[in-house]
């Protein structure tokens, strides 16, 4: 996965029981700027590595 | 040629494949059948009168709905771990355990464990330490990470 082309892909909520929010980086030291602007505002963050080219989709706080 | 290249050349070797996976888990075919026959189903005699018994335990069959069709092709993947909705079901079912597994397991010690108190209290705390490395409980910490 290191040498293959792929990206960050955050999932993350505000609150225990609010809408999902999504969010994408190329690099990790982009999740973890991304982490540190958002500090004491998430109750949970899944960020998961995909393989391939990151989609040019805007950041969310709500896909629902 | 692999095992997935193998059991993907074809809908007939994934139905070969699928027939011969056993698992305890409801699996997708049963669930497929169940939302599509049996929804608005009056009877309750099945399967002595369901006209749709060929069907059922059927993976041939699922694969040959759109669903099954998905899980052999790149359109899988895409409805897969790209889907946000299932990440929303994955962040659902780990919220939990990120933010109450901790407590969870603190009350099972310390509530709950024979070792805690007499007769089974050791005399030191390295017996104790020693009891709660053997722990299952422990392992269970170690692997959700709390």
């Amino acid at each position: 996965m290191d040498q293959e082309l792929h990206y960050y892909d955050i999932s993350f909520r505000r609150t225990e029981r609010g809408p999902l929010g999504v969010a994408r980086r190329t690099d990790m030291d982009s999740v973890i700027q991304w982490l540190r602007e958002n500090e004491g505002r998430l109750n949970m963050a899944l960020i998961m590595v995909m393989p391939g080219e990151m989609p040019n989709i805007p950041d969310k706080e709500s896909i629902t | 040629m692999n095992n997935y290249e193998k059991y993907t050349s074809s809908p007939e070797m994934m139905e070969k494949l699928l027939k011969e996976v056993s698992t305890k888990a409801e699996k997708p075919w049963e669930i497929a059948f169940n939302r599509i026959f049996c929804h608005e189903c009056e009877h309750d005699t099945c399967p002595d009168v369901c006209p749709h018994e060929e069907y059922r335990d059927n993976p041939g069959w699922w694969l040959g709905l759109e669903a099954g069709i998905c899980m052999l092709t790149k359109k899988g993947e895409k409805i897969g771990w790209y889907s946000q909705y299932k990440k929303e079901d994955l962040v659902n079912k780990l919220s939990p355990i990120e933010h109450e597994a901790e407590e969870i397991l603190e009350q099972i010690c310390e509530k709950r464990c024979a070792f805690r108190r007499p007769p089974l209290l050791p005399e030191s705390q390295e017996d104790m330490d020693a009891i709660c490395e053997d722990c299952p409980m422990n392992r269970l910490a170690q692997l959700i990470g709390v």
